[in-house]
Parts: structure tokens; C-alpha cells; sequence
């Protein structure tokens, strides 16, 4: 029997919601032949756990936050139809990381677990998001594997194999679908091989549903998937070390991967100091319960007004989120090609031959600092509204 | 010491492309070296300064003949001289990493002892982080695994760490998303993919663009190139290559076997009126319409 394995991407002990599109994906690919789905989740510290659950010292380090978290990332892949679930753990004797007590992402040490994981349990296709951990994580562990890989895909299929057979591979082949030549083009990609892997774009296909509400008090309602805890021995990189990892600016191109609204700016934001406009319309309607995300044009990164993080293009983060304010972005190509699968577009710029204002859902031909203030007004009054009914 | 950038030569952003052959795209159209590769090869230059010059700096490109172009344009750049594989077909990331590394390993004379290798005259390898056609994200890592070298991709910082005149290690700074960023020690030879932010290419004068012409390019073509190699530094490799068994229908690959534009035309509804009715109305948009708040 085939496998599916799927890595989920957790974030605080907190399953990432662009997981559920790669589970829907999954699912749907796995069903034609009914094959097992096994979900990987990796750990670094509960392996130490594993072996000495009741450690009171290391409890009060603050790692009993681990245990519980991944307790209810578990059971939330259980509720969206996971049956197996295999936490990966890194041996903390094989490992530099294991003083600390966050969970370190070492791209190096992650994949040759997940390797080992991959080979265990004998997956033939391996399914993960093309985020900024993926695109570390899976190019490393298709090399390692000699295996093919497609980042950034929009959909994965099995090929239809007319001669296949339950105990024999025959041709068996899948079909990938991804975005070519700067977006322009969608290719259809035939990948072969005895172990197939896939980097999914991040909200592009509709996430799973669940089948409970795992905040539910009534435990009976709650579905448990069989989890086997694997202790990966990873061997210590003598010719590359992970020294340091420096976080130094708080807006994020993962913040943007994950948006549901993102409002982005352009050259007609002047200056740097502008994109605070951008950051109040986001807060305001992050208020309002979506998840908001300040982006950029090339130009406004360019020009030093904002990070390389929050660039949105074919040089930047390529994002779908539910709705994309450009303001002040004329909508070249390379942009487009980093924002064109959002559901919706609004553009608010004052040049009416702007290439965007001819693409997009919603357009406002206006001077984006008339509009913006209105707009930050318009939404903090929602929110009083809201919260008198 | 020798020091090899791998290049691409691609299709400029900015081409309108056209689909034919179902699957083919109408190549009259301008490509360029991959604009990620620009870093790359300032960097090998760079560093062949750091070494006193006692370093080639050798430009190696997987393409069509058309792909020389690139490796000029490298050389106008500043590497010394260009090899080039040439390929009438679109190849996979496993054929373009085997095949950079056949042509590196056979300009280096590198040869596997007692299962060791012995990297000869291989001091680094640089590519771009990505290539802006096909945007594959991983010839790199490929690379690195054949050659049992580590390797790093979105590199933004690069220290070398050069003892009689030799590099040993580096410090490397790679950009990791979420804003961090992540600071590696790397023993060389490696192989590092250049992100944007690594160093300000310049772009050559004229002087450099004759110079270029005049440099050496090596043309080897693909099956030449790789029919007899042997992949022996995957540890983990559990599948027949192609190259092992030519005959055997099952092979590692990935193939492009359907190209369609995409063009998604939408169409643009105006939002009329003073900046407070327009606000009202997008605040209406994003509430019923797009439903996110």
C-alpha cells in the first residue's frame, strides 16, 4: 500500500491554517486509490520527554508548554480526518539545539529527520507548504533522496496509469500544476519516480473541513488519530552549523503568507513614514477579525521606505490572500506575479492608465492619502457598531 | 583554487511569452542571465580579490547555444571563462544539477578515494537562489548532495575565512522569512545560493563587454556529459536513476507536458464618489463581498 505523508508546519504549537490546504490536497489525491495518510509533525523536545516524561526540573524551564501544545495540534489533525499522525522527534543527544527551549528551526538537523521519517514509514509522496520552511526544508530532502520535487504548486493530481496494479509502482505518475515565466504561464508538470514531493503555495487551494470543533468540551466529541512518536538520530554536522538566528524586523513575509486581507503600498506612498497609514488600516481591520498584513512594491523596498520582507512580487513573498489592497502600485508584471491568485484585488491609485486599475475587482481612481484616512475612520466606526449589537 | 558560478540563461520578466507545441514557448523573444546569478558571479569576483587573485572564476551554464550569451555577459562581469553544456531540450533540476556537476568535477580533476572525496581544486560554488522562469528553488541543494558538500540558499552575507591563502570556512548570514535570519559556519568547498542583498552588482562598461568576447567558453554537450556518471555521495539514494538503467520505464524526473497562459482578466467595477463614500463602500466590499470582516 501507498503512502501520502503530509509535513505540517506549526508555529507556537499553533497548526499554521494554510496546513488545511495542504491536507485537502492530500486527501483528495490520496482517495482515488485509498491510500493511508500519515501527517508529520517535528519536535525537538518532546523526544526528551519520551524518556523522561515526569522531569519536573525541565518543566519548570518552561517546557511543559511543548507537551501540551502538541496535544492539541494532534487532535486537531485528528479532527480534520488524519488518522495517523507521527511526531518526529530530534534525539536531543544528537543535536546542538537542545538547551534552548523553543523549538529552533535548523533546516539542516529538520531534514535529515524528516528523512529518516520519510523512509520509516515509507512514504511515496510527500506533501508540505512552499513557505520560507519549506522552501528550506523540502529542496533538502528531495536531494538527499535524489527525488523530484515541485515547489509552489497550485494543485497535485494522481496521472491516471491504466496498467497500475496494487503491489507494483508501473508507471505511476502525478501531475503538478505551477506558475512558469514569471507567472504568465500555468504548466502541467508529469513527475516520476519511486518517492514524488510537492511544496504547496500557501491558501490557494480550499483548506479541509473539520469534522468537530475541537474547542468542544464534551470529550467525546473529540477524534484522536494514532500517533507513533519516532526518534530520528541525527548526526552532527561537521561541515555546517547553525551558529545564531537573528530576528530583526517584526513585519514579516510570513505574516503576509498567511494574511487573509493584505494592504500593500507602492511609489505613491512617498516615504517610508506613509507606510504608517498602511499599518493603521491593517490594525483597524485586524480588529475586525482578519488577519491583516502591511506588503510593498519593489519600488517602496528600493527606494529603503520598508524591508525586502514585505515585498510582494517575483522577487518577493507571491501571496493569496482573500482580499489585496494595492495603494499607489501601477501593476507591473513582476508584481502581479507575486499577488495575481488573491481572490480579490482593490486598487486605489490616481492614474487611471495604471496597468492594475485594468486588472483588479475594485477601483478607486483617487489620491490614496484622501481615501485612507476615510477608510481608517470608516473601519474603527464598524467596530463600535459591532460591539453594541 | 577555482571558483564556479552556475548561471541561467532565462526569459526576461518583462518578454510577453507565447505557448507552442503545447508545451514549448516561442524562445524569440530576450533572455538574460538570471538576475539572482548577477550576485552570484559578483561575489565569486569579489572573493577572488579577497584571494589575491590566485583563484579562476569559471561561469558554467546548462542551455540552448543561444545560453553563451549569459556566460558572456558573466564574463563581462568578471569571470575568467565560461563552460557551457549544450541541450537543444528543456532539462529537470536532477539533470541540470547532474550535469553542473559532471562539468565541475571534470574541470577539477576531483576524484572519490576510499569513498572520500578528494575537491582537488574546488574552493566554492555559487548559484542564484533562484531562477525567475522556472523557479525550481533547488538545482542548488542538488548539487551539494552529489558532491557531499554542504550547502546554504538565500545568502545574503558572506565571510570568508581564508588561511595561507586558502578558504577554509565561511561565515554565511541566509535570509530565513519572519523577518530572521540565520548565521551558519560552512566548511568549503560548499555550495551557496546568492539572495538579493549579498552585493550591488555592477554593471560592466564596454571595455569589459570586448574583453568578455575574447574569453575562453567550453562547449560540452549534455549526453557527453553525463552518460557515464556515477552518483555515489547519496546516502539515501532508494530508486533507480535514469542514467543506471536507461531501459527501466520508473525514472526520477519531472517533465513540463502542458503550458497554458494564464491571463485572468477581471473586470474593474469603479468606486465613485467623495474619499468617505468610496471608504463606506470598500468597508461594504470587505464585509459582504469578500467577507473577511
Amino acid at each position: 500500500m501507498k503512502r501520502t505523508g503530509i509535513f505540517i508546519e506549526s508555529k507556537a504549537g499553533v497548526i499554521k491554517s494554510a496546513n488545511y490546504g495542504v491536507i485537502a490536497c492530500a486527501q483528495k489525491y490520496s482517495a482515488k486509490y485509498n491510500e493511508e495518510i500519515y501527517a508529520f509533525i517535528i519536535d525537538e523536545h518532546s523526544g526528551q520527554f519520551s524518556k523522561n516524561i515526569v522531569d519536573n526540573e525541565k518543566i519548570k524551564q518552561g517546557f511543559s508548554k511543548n507537551i501540551i501544545d502538541n496535544e492539541r495540534i494532534k487532535q486537531e489533525l485528528g479532527n480534520r480526518g488524519i488518522k495517523y499522525v507521527i511526531e518526529v522527534c530530534i534525539d536531543p543527544d544528537h543535536h546542538e539545539n537542545h538547551k534552548q527551549h523553543e523549538n529552533i528551526f535548523n533546516p539542516v538537523v529538520w531534514s535529515d529527520a524528516l528523512i529518516q521519517a520519510v523512509i520509516k514509514y515509507k512514504i511515496s509522496t510527500l506533501f508540505a507548504l512552499s513557505t520560507h520552511i519549506g522552501k528550506e526544508l523540502l529542496p533538502r530532502v528531495a536531494a538527499q533522496l535524489d527525488a523530484p520535487l515541485i515547489m509552489d504548486c497550485l494543485n497535485v493530481s494522481k496521472g491516471d496509469d491504466v496498467n497500475r496494479r496494487d503491489d507494483d509502482a508501473g508507471n505511476e505518475f502525478d501531475l503538478a500544476e505551477t506558475f512558469l515565466y514569471s507567472g504568465k504561464t500555468i504548466a502541467t508538470v508529469k513527475v516520476t519516480g519511486n518517492i514524488r514531493m510537492f511544496g504547496i503555495r500557501p491558501n490557494v487551494i480550499e483548506p479541509c473541513l473539520q469534522a468537530q470543533n475541537y474547542e468542544s468540551e464534551d470529550s467525546k466529541a473529540k477524534i484522536f488519530p494514532i500517533v507513533e512518536t519516532f526518534i530520528a538520530k541525527t548526526e552532527q554536522q561537521k561541515n555546517i552549523k547553525l551558529i545564531e538566528t537573528k530576528t530583526e524586523d517584526s513585519s514579516s513575509g510570513e505574516h503576509l503568507l498567511s494574511a487573509d486581507v493584505i494592504i500593500s503600498g507602492g511609489r505613491a506612498m512617498k516615504n517610508g513614514e506613509n507606510f504608517k497609514l498602511l499599518q493603521d488600516c491593517a490594525d483597524s481591520i485586524a480588529d475586525l477579525g482578519a488577519a491583516t498584513a502591511v506588503g510593498a512594491s519593489r519600488v517602496a523596498v528600493d527606494l529603503g521606505w520598508v524591508p525586502y520582507s514585505m515585498q510582494v512580487g517575483q522577487t518577493g513573498e507571491k501571496v493569496s490572500p482573500k482580499v489585496y489592497i494595492a495603494c499607489g502600485i501601477s501593476g507591473s508584471i513582476q508584481h502581479f506575479a507575486g499577488m495575481k491568485t488573491s481572490k480579490m484585488i482593490i486598487a486605489i491609485n490616481e492614474s487611471p492608465n495604471a496597468a492594475i486599475m485594468s486588472n483588479c475587482d475594485y477601483f478607486v481612481e483617487a489620491d490614496l492619502f484622501k481615501i485612507l484616512p476615510e477608510l481608517i475612520k470608516e473601519l474603527k466606526n464598524t467596530k463600535r457598531l459591532r460591539s453594541y449589537q | 583554487m577555482k571558483i564556479f558560478v552556475c548561471v541561467k540563461h532565462v526569459p526576461d520578466s518583462a518578454a510577453t511569452i507565447v505557448v507552442k507545441d503545447k508545451n514549448q514557448i516561442d524562445e524569440r523573444i530576450t533572455f538574460l542571465l538570471n538576475p539572482y546569478d548577477e550576485y552570484a558571479v559578483t561575489e565569486a569576483v569579489k572573493l577572488k580579490k579577497l584571494l589575491d587573485n590566485q583563484a579562476e572564476v569559471i561561469a558554467v551554464s546548462l542551455g540552448t547555444a543561444d545560453a553563451e550569451k549569459t556566460l558572456r555577459s558573466a564574463m563581462a562581469m568578471g569571470a575568467d571563462r565560461g563552460i557551457l553544456i549544450t541541450t537543444e531540450d528543456r532539462q529537470d533540476s536532477i539533470i541540470t544539477a547532474r550535469a553542473l556537476k559532471a562539468a565541475i568535477e571534470q574541470d577539477c580533476n576531483i576524484e572519490v578515494k576510499d569513498d572520500l572525496y578528494q575537491y582537488g581544486d574546488l574552493s566554492l560554488i555559487f548559484t542564484g537562489r533562484e531562477s525567475i522562469d522556472m523557479v525550481g528553488m533547488q538545482t542548488m541543494f542538488r548539487i551539494g548532495a552529489y558532491f557531499n558538500i554542504p550547502v546554504i540558499n538565500n545568502v545574503v552575507k558572506f565571510t570568508p575565512f581564508i588561511e595561507d591563502g586558502r578558504l577554509s570556512k565561511a561565515e554565511v548570514e541566509s535570509l530565513a522569512g519572519e523577518g530572521r535570519k540565520n548565521i551558519y559556519e560552512i566548511s568549503c568547498p560548499c555550495v551557496l545560493g546568492a539572495g538579493r542583498g549579498l552585493n550591488t552588482p555592477s554593471y560592466p562598461t564596454f571595455p569589459d563587454v570586448v574583453k568578455a568576447r575574447k574569453k575562453d567558453v567550453k562547449i560540452v554537450p549534455l549526453d557527453d556529459l553525463i552518460k557515464n556518471l556515477i552518483i555515489n555521495s547519496i546516502k539515501y539514494l532508494i530508486s533507480d536513476s535514469k542514467f543506471d538503467n536507461p531501459q527501466k520505464e520508473q525514472k526520477n524526473g519531472a517533465e513540463i507536458i502542458n503550458l497554458e497562459l494564464f491571463a485572468e482578466q477581471r473586470t474593474p467595477k469603479r468606486i465613485d464618489g467623495e474619499p468617505l463614500e468610496a471608504a463606506k463602500e470598500i468597508v461594504r466590499i470587505l464585509k459582504q463581498k469578500a467577507k473577511v470582516i
